[in-house]
């Protein structure tokens, strides 16, 4: 398990950001805690595996005929289940239970449960028998694998959830700033900008888009929703270390300390306060907790951001300066960077004949060059 | 005997990497040349930004360059090539230059056939159909 900072209570869905604080710029450094809070209780989908073992898990009885039973399934079930579904584009397939095979297709509780039921079929039946659509679909979405329960999905962020990240974009914001706003790890956050910024262009030069994949892959996961709870997963992860894998054996005092900066330094690595992707917020939570007021915390961010914001400018305009050094050929396939170059020192070096298994040469240099 | 411009190859297996060199034409390929002008690294590298066509380097000494084809060395033909990119000689192939770079225009538009129009010109240039003399 990575290293993470977990929350100590799980909050409630009344923490949410309300909508005319999330646009204020001074966000997320005002906010009691939301950095270290992600997910909705519900979706634990990152947590230690539960399989169940083995020979506790649900199978297929085995049945006589074609293919094991397939051809004979497809005939009596799989037709049943391969009609529209009654709500949210929720494939009927997830309503399948695998044991007791269902005999009719999956009618929707509600009051027209009777009249929609299959002739032949008692009104006690129909009822005893309809699905809490509902139910079914909250738990399609969260393990979309009938028989593998213990399979849980780690939810999507829905289009309002990716429009609002291109608009906090637009703003002005660094992505760094976006990704502590909504709880979106920074490549996550990279990646909706830059397809954002493809979609954007398609819209104009009125390309068509092929929403019908987002609308089914949405209907069948887990999705974030901006409107009822702008965040989406953890930020502060921390990416395991190929080197944290080997155990190491160090003998410590037992009177010193020993915390997860000497832990990094007898790895060999950065401590993990400076390696998260969110370094910037342990320095956040260190003032609150040293009772700096919000106005010089504001300020000490802002800074910050202005100085990391330099550096990476000054940075791009050094690899542009670099790469655009000489002009340029497009051909069909490459482009061609010409370079001037001096022939005194231009070429890869062709090399002195080494002479020391000549007769008659020593081998020992006995002289220093 | 003959002194040609052409490619030295060094580099590793499947990672080859040029000299662009000044030999006579009957010396071996690698052996050491009367001056090395420049290097050609044809492997292309992904393009900087992600997007966009991979790029391959070229580095020339143009002065000696121009130096050696005015004394009549003979370039073989991938160096032709090369050189054409410099604009030191004639292409033999189309080469498609960027037309932004704008002291290569004439050069382009030779190679082209075509008439870069600058921003503001007339738009396009129909040339009138010869009317049929009955």
């Amino acid at each position: 398990m990575p290293p993470r900072l977990r929350p100590s209570s799980l909050p409630s869905t009344s923490n949410v950001i309300p909508q005319s604080f999330s646009s204020s710029p001074l966000l997320p450094f005002l906010l009691p805690s939301y950095h270290i809070y992600t997910q909705t209780p519900t979706s634990s989908s990152r947590n230690f595996s539960t399989s169940k073992p083995a020979y506790r898990r649900v199978r297929f009885e085995k049945t006589e005929g074609t293919r094991n039973g397939f051809v004979d399934w497809m005939k009596k079930v799989g037709g049943r289940l391969n009609v529209p579904s009654p709500q949210d584009n929720v494939p009927v397939y997830l309503s399948y239970e695998p044991a007791p095979l269902p005999t009719r297709f999956p009618v929707a509780k509600g009051s027209d449960v009777c009249r929609k039921r299959d002739p032949g079929v008692s009104r006690k039946q129909a009822k005893r028998d309809a699905v809490d659509w509902t139910q079914v679909t909250d738990k399609a979405r969260h393990s979309p694998f009938p028989t593998n329960a213990s399979f849980k999905v780690h939810p999507v962020i829905s289009t309002e959830f990716r429009e609002q990240i291109y608009l906090r974009m637009k703003a002005d914001r660094s992505v760094r700033r976006i990704s502590a706003e909504v709880n979106c790890e920074l490549e996550r956050v990279a990646a909706v900008i830059r397809l954002k910024e493809i979609e954007k262009r398609w819209i104009e030069e009125k390309r068509p888009l092929c929403t019908e994949m987002q609308t089914r892959v949405h209907a069948m996961m887990p999705v974030s929703q901006y409107s009822t709870f702008p965040q989406h997963e953890s930020i502060t992860d921390l990416r395991i270390h190929s080197q944290t894998n080997n155990q190491l054996f160090l003998s410590v005092p037992e009177s010193m300390p020993f915390n997860r900066k000497d832990a990094a330094e007898a790895l060999g690595l950065l401590p993990a306060d400076v390696r998260m992707p969110h370094s910037e917020l342990i320095e956040v939570e260190k003032m609150k907790l040293d009772g700096v007021d919000v106005q010089t915390m504001v300020k000490v961010e802002m800074e910050r951001e202005q100085r990391e914001a330099e550096e990476t400018k000054a940075k791009r305009e050094r690899r542009e300066k670099r790469l655009g050094a000489g002009k340029v050929v497009e051909t069909e396939r490459f482009r061609f960077r010409l370079k001037p170059a001096n022939a005194a020192a231009v070429g890869h070096r062709y090399g002195v004949p080494a002479e020391d298994r000549k007769r008659g040469i020593n081998k020992i240099p006995t002289r220093v060059l | 005997m003959v002194v040609r411009l052409r490619l030295a190859r060094f580099g590793a297996r499947n990672r080859p990497l040029y000299n662009i060199v000044v030999s006579q034409a009957r010396t071996a390929r690698n052996s050491k040349p009367m001056e090395v002008i420049g290097t050609y690294d044809p492997i292309p590298k992904p393009a900087p930004d992600g997007e966009g066509k991979p790029f391959k380097d070229i580095q020339l000494d143009v002065t000696r360059a121009k130096y050696w084809l005015g004394v009549g060395a003979q370039p073989s033909d991938p160096v032709w090539r090369l050189f054409a990119m410099f604009g030191l000689i004639e292409p033999q192939w189309k080469i498609v230059r960027i037309p932004a770079q704008q002291e290569d225009r004439a050069l382009y538009e030779k190679v082209q056939k075509v008439k870069i129009i600058p921003d503001g010109g007339p738009k396009t240039t129909s040339t009138p159909k010869p009317t049929p003399t009955s």
